[in-house]
C-alpha cells in the first residue's frame, strides 16, 4: 500500500515564449517509511513535481493538465482548499532549499514553530512551545530554549535548516518533502543535516521525498531514485541497483560526470554533449535522443514508455528504446 | 526617541491646555481682547489686571498694620471696609476684588493740601480735594497704598490732574460720573455736608465683615496673605495676539490638541483601511485584486473634497467625523503602497512555507506578510500626518472643519498667511510648532520602523 501515488502527472506553464511542459506524464509512488529521491539537472521538472504535490503552483501561470495525485485514496488535485490545508503541514510537510528565505524574518522562531501545532492540533500555546523546544532538541540544536526566542537572522544557516526541519516534523507527518535541503548550506553542515534527516526518518518512520541534483547525497540517503530528464522520469531504480548499473544513457552520462575518488585521476570530467531540451518543444521521440550516443531511429520517432524490465525484482523501470531490457 | 518625546509632549501640551491656561498663559483660547488686537509677542496685558492686583504686596502690607501677616482686628478690618466701600463707590461692577492702576510711573504720595481755601471741592479739585477733605477716610487709606492706588497728591497740580484723568480712563470711568454721585445738589462743588452724607452711609464693621467673608477662605475671621484678593497678575502675550486680541500661545497649545488628534486618528483610520485593503488585494491577486484596485482608481478619480463634504453632510459636522472623513479619503495611496509590497513579498519562500504548513490565507496575510511591509507603511504614515494637518486647515478654511473660536494649527496658519506682512508672528509661530511636530513625526516613524525590524534588534 503506497502513501502517495502519482499517475501521469503533467504540469504546464504559460510562458511568453509558449507553453512550457514542465512536467510531462510523471508517475511514481512513495511507500510509507521509504526514501525516494528525485535527481536530474536544473529545469528537469523535479521541483515543479513537488510543488504540484503540495499545491504550491502559481495558479495564474501554471496548471496541472492531467494526472492524479492520490494521497491515501484521496485525489489531492481535486481536494477542497480546506481538506488540502488539513493534509498540508499535518500529514505532509516540506523543507525548503534556502532556510534564510523560508523563515519569516519578522517572527520569532518559537512563533513560527508553534503555528503549525496551533493551526492543526489546536494545541494551547504553552504546550505547543514545549513541544517545539523538544523538537528543536531532537534536531540537535544545543540551546532550544534560547532558540525559540530568537529571530531567524540570529541563527546560522545550519541552525535555520534544523529549525525548518523541526517545523516540518512537529506535526509528525507521514511524508516529508525535502527540496534540495542542503544546497544553500556549506559542505560540513550539509553532511550534518543529511545525517539528521536520515536519522529522523529512520527513527520516526516517515517517508521522505528528496529532491537533489547531488548524486552523492542521494546515494547516501535514498532507497529508490527517480531520474528526471525533460519533465519525464527516465529511470526509476533502487539505489543499490542504480549506482552500480545505470540503464538509461542519461543516467549513465550523469553518473560518469561525477568526480569519484575511487577512479583514476582525470584531467577533465566527462560532460554530456549538447544542450538540455528546450522546454517549449514537444519532441516526437525521446527527449534525450539528440544528445544520446546510442540514439536509434526509433528513439527519434516514438516516445519511449515505461516498461518493467525483466529485472523487475530489482524494481527497475527504464524509459528507453536502447536499453537491453527493452529489446529483450 | 527625541522625536517621540516631542510628539508626546505636544499632545500632552494640547490636552494639558486648561492647566497651561491656569498657570502659564492665564488666557483662554477664545478670550478676546480687542484693545490688544495684533500685538507683537511680549505685549503685556494691563487692562485685564485691574480685576486683581497687588504688585509687590503693598496693598496687603498697608492693610496689615501690625505686620502679623493677617488682616484682622477692628482697626485693620475698618481699613478693609474703607477700601471696599471706596471701590464700590468708584466702580459699579466692583465685586470685592481690588482694581489695578498701573504703578510704574506713579509718583510717591505727598500729602499736601491743594484744595482752594473755600472749603469746597470743585470738579477740578476732585478727587484730590475729596481725599484731602475726608482726612480720615483718605489719609488712612491713601497713606498706605498711595504708590499703588495712585490718586496721589503732588505739588504739581497740573501733572496730577493729567494723571488722575489717565487713571480714571484706565479704569473705564469718567471723573464727572464719580463727581456727580457725591455732588447731590449738582452745583459742581462738593460741600462738607455732601461729603458727610456720603460718609454717613458707612457702617464700618458690618461692611468690613463682608469684605472679610469674601476673601477669608479658611474661615478664621481674618485674611492671610495668600487669601488676599489681589495677587499680582500682570499677564504677557508671550507670542503676541491675533486680530481679535486672542493670545497666540494659548491658541497654539489648544490647537496642538485638535491638530495632533485629528492627524493621528485620521492616519490611523486610513492606515487600517488602506493596509487591510491593499494586503487582501495584493495577496489574493487575480480578479479580487482587479476589482479592489479598480475601486481605488475610481475613488482617486473622484474629487477628494467632494467625498469629504459628502461624508460630513451625511454623518454630521463634528471633529470626529472630520478625521474619519479625512482618513476615509487618505487610505487610497496607502493601499497601493501595501499592495505593491505584498505582491513582492508573497513570492518569498517563507510564504510558501506557511502555505505548505497549512496556515490559513488570512493568517498568512496578517501574521506573515503584513509585518514585513512595516517599513514603507510606517514611513508613508508619518508623511501622511502633515498632509492631514494641512488638509484639515483647508477644510476649516472652507467652513467644514474646525470652526472659530476653536483653534487648529492649520487654521492658524491660514489666518496667519493673510496678515503675514503686518503681523508675521501669526504665521511664524504656528509654522514653527507644525514644523517641529512633523520633524519629530518623521523621527518617530524611523524609530518605530527600527523598533519593529528584528534585524536591527540590539542584543
Amino acid at each position: 500500500m503506497s502513501l502517495l501515488t502519482v499517475e501521469n502527472l503533467s504540469v504546464q506553464f504559460d510562458a511568453p515564449e509558449g507553453l512550457v511542459r514542465a512536467v510531462d506524464g510523471v508517475s511514481f509512488c512513495v511507500k510509507p517509511g521509504e526514501t525516494l529521491a528525485f535527481v536530474g539537472e536544473s529545469g528537469s521538472g523535479k521541483t515543479v513535481t513537488c510543488l504540484a504535490l503540495m499545491g504550491l503552483l502559481p495558479d495564474r501561470i501554471a496548471r496541472v493538465s492531467s494526472g492524479t495525485v492520490l494521497w491515501e485514496e484521496k485525489n489531492l488535485l481535486e481536494a477542497s482548499p480546506l481538506e488540502l490545508r488539513r493534509i498540508r503541514g499535518n500529514r505532509m510537510a516540506m523543507v525548503f532549499q534556502d532556510p534564510m528565505t523560508a523563515l519569516n524574518p519578522y517572527l520569532r522562531v518559537g512563533k513560527q514553530l508553534t503555528e503549525v501545532l496551533t493551526t492543526h492540533r489546536s494545541t494551547p500555546h504553552g504546550e505547543a512551545l514545549l513541544q517545539a523546544i523538544a523538537m528543536l532538541e531532537r534536531v540537535g540544536l544545543s540551546d532550544p530554549e534560547g532558540t525559540v526566542t530568537r529571530y531567524p537572522h540570529q541563527l546560522s544557516g545550519g541552525m535555520q535548516q534544523r529549525v525548518m526541519i523541526a517545523m516540518a516534523l512537529l506535526c509528525e507527518p507521514s511524508l516529508l518533502i525535502a527540496d534540495e535541503p542542503t544546497t544553500a548550506l556549506d559542505v560540513t553542515i550539509q553532511a550534518q543535516v543529511l545525517d539528521l534527516l536520515k536519522e529522523l526518518q529512520q527513527s520516526l518512520g516517515i517517508a521522505l521525498l528528496l529532491v537533489s541534483h547531488d548524486l552523492g547525497v542521494v546515494a547516501g540517503l535514498a532507497d529508490r531514485v527517480a531520474v528526471f530528464y525533460g519533465g519525464r522520469i527516465v529511470e526509476t531504480a533502487s539505489t543499490l541497483a542504480l549506482y552500480p548499473k545505470p540503464r538509461h544513457p542519461y543516467t549513465q552520462a550523469l553518473l560518469s560526470s561525477v568526480p569519484r575518488m575511487d577512479r583514476a585521476k582525470v584531467d577533465s570530467l566527462e560532460v554530456i554533449p549538447g544542450v538540455p531540451l528546450r522546454r517549449t518543444d514537444d519532441p516526437v521521440g525521446c527527449g534525450f535522443a539528440p544528445r544520446c550516443p546510442h540514439a536509434m531511429e526509433q528513439c527519434r520517432s516514438e516516445k519511449p514508455t515505461f516498461s518493467s524490465s525483466p529485472l523487475a525484482k530489482e524494481d527497475v523501470q527504464v524509459a528507453c528504446w536502447v536499453c537491453p531490457e527493452y529489446s529483450s | 526617541m527625541a522625536g517621540l518625546t516631542l510628539v508626546v509632549l505636544m499632545a500632552v501640551l494640547g490636552y494639558g491646555e486648561p492647566l497651561i491656561e491656569r498657570y502659564v498663559t492665564h488666557f483662554s483660547y477664545e478670550e478676546q481682547h480687542p484693545e490688544f488686537a495684533l500685538q507683537p509677542p511680549g505685549t503685556q496685558d494691563i487692562s485685564r489686571d485691574y480685576s486683581s492686583f497687588d504688585g509687590e504686596g503693598s496693598h496687603f502690607d498697608a492693610l496689615d498694620r501690625n505686620g502679623d501677616g493677617f488682616i484682622g482686628g477692628d482697626r485693620e478690618l475698618r481699613d478693609l471696609y474703607w477700601i471696599d466701600r471706596f471701590f464700590m463707590f468708584l466702580f459699579d461692577d466692583y465685586d470685592g476684588v481690588l482694581p489695578l492702576i498701573p504703578s510704574a510711573s506713579a509718583p510717591k504720595a505727598v500729602l499736601k493740601p491743594i484744595v482752594a481755601a473755600d472749603n469746597r471741592i470743585s470738579f477740578d479739585e476732585f478727587p484730590v480735594g475729596f481725599r484731602h477733605l475726608n482726612a480720615q477716610f483718605s489719609a488712612e487709606f491713601f497713606d498706605h497704598s498711595a504708590d499703588r492706588f495712585a490718586l496721589a497728591v503732588q505739588q504739581d497740580t497740573s501733572r496730577l490732574e493729567g494723571l488722575v484723568e489717565e487713571r480714571f480712563r484706565a479704569l473705564g470711568l469718567r471723573r464727572a460720573d464719580v463727581f456727580s454721585r457725591i455732588d447731590r445738589d449738582d452745583d459742581k462743588n462738593l460741600t462738607q455736608d455732601e461729603v458727610n452724607e456720603y460718609r454717613r452711609c458707612f457702617r464700618p464693621f458690618e461692611k468690613g465683615a463682608e469684605a472679610v467673608a469674601t476673601m477669608d477662605v479658611d474661615g478664621d475671621g481674618r485674611i492671610a496673605r495668600h487669601e488676599f484678593l489681589g495677587a499680582p497678575e500682570l499677564h504677557t502675550f508671550f507670542l503676541g495676539t491675533d486680530h481679535l486680541g486672542r493670545d497666540v500661545l494659548t491658541r497654539l497649545v489648544y490647537g496642538a490638541r485638535l491638530s495632533i488628534t485629528i492627524a493621528l486618528l485620521a492616519t490611523a483610520v486610513s492606515f487600517f483601511i488602506g493596509v487591510t485593503w491593499g494586503a487582501i488585494a495584493g495577496y489574493y491577486g487575480g480578479r479580487v485584486d482587479n476589482i479592489m484596485m479598480r475601486t481605488v482608481d475610481v475613488m482617486y478619480g473622484l474629487p477628494f473634497l467632494f467625498i469629504v463634504v459628502l461624508l460630513m453632510v451625511v454623518f454630521g459636522r463634528s471633529t470626529i467625523n472630520l478625521f474619519i472623513a479625512l482618513g476615509a479619503v487618505q487610505w487610497l495611496t496607502m493601499s497601493r503602497v501595501v499592495r505593491g509590497q505584498i505582491i513582492t513579498l508573497k513570492e518569498r519562500e517563507f510564504v510558501e512555507a506557511a502555505e505548505v504548513m497549512g496556515v490559513s490565507r488570512m493568517r498568512i496575510v496578517f501574521r506573515h506578510l503584513l509585518p514585513n511591509t512595516v517599513g514603507p507603511v510606517i514611513v508613508y504614515s508619518t508623511l501622511m500626518v502633515p498632509a492631514i494637518i494641512l488638509e484639515e486647515a483647508f477644510l476649516s478654511f472652507l467652513g467644514l472643519g474646525v470652526q472659530p473660536p476653536h483653534a487648529s494649527w492649520g487654521l492658524m496658519i491660514t489666518e496667519g498667511v493673510q496678515v503675514m506682512e503686518t503681523a508675521g508672528w501669526l504665521l511664524l509661530y504656528p509654522s514653527i510648532f507644525l514644523g517641529l511636530t512633523l520633524f519629530s513625526m518623521n523621527m518617530v516613524g524611523d524609530g518605530i520602523r527600527d523598533a519593529l525590524d528584528p534585524q536591527l534588534e540590539r542584543d
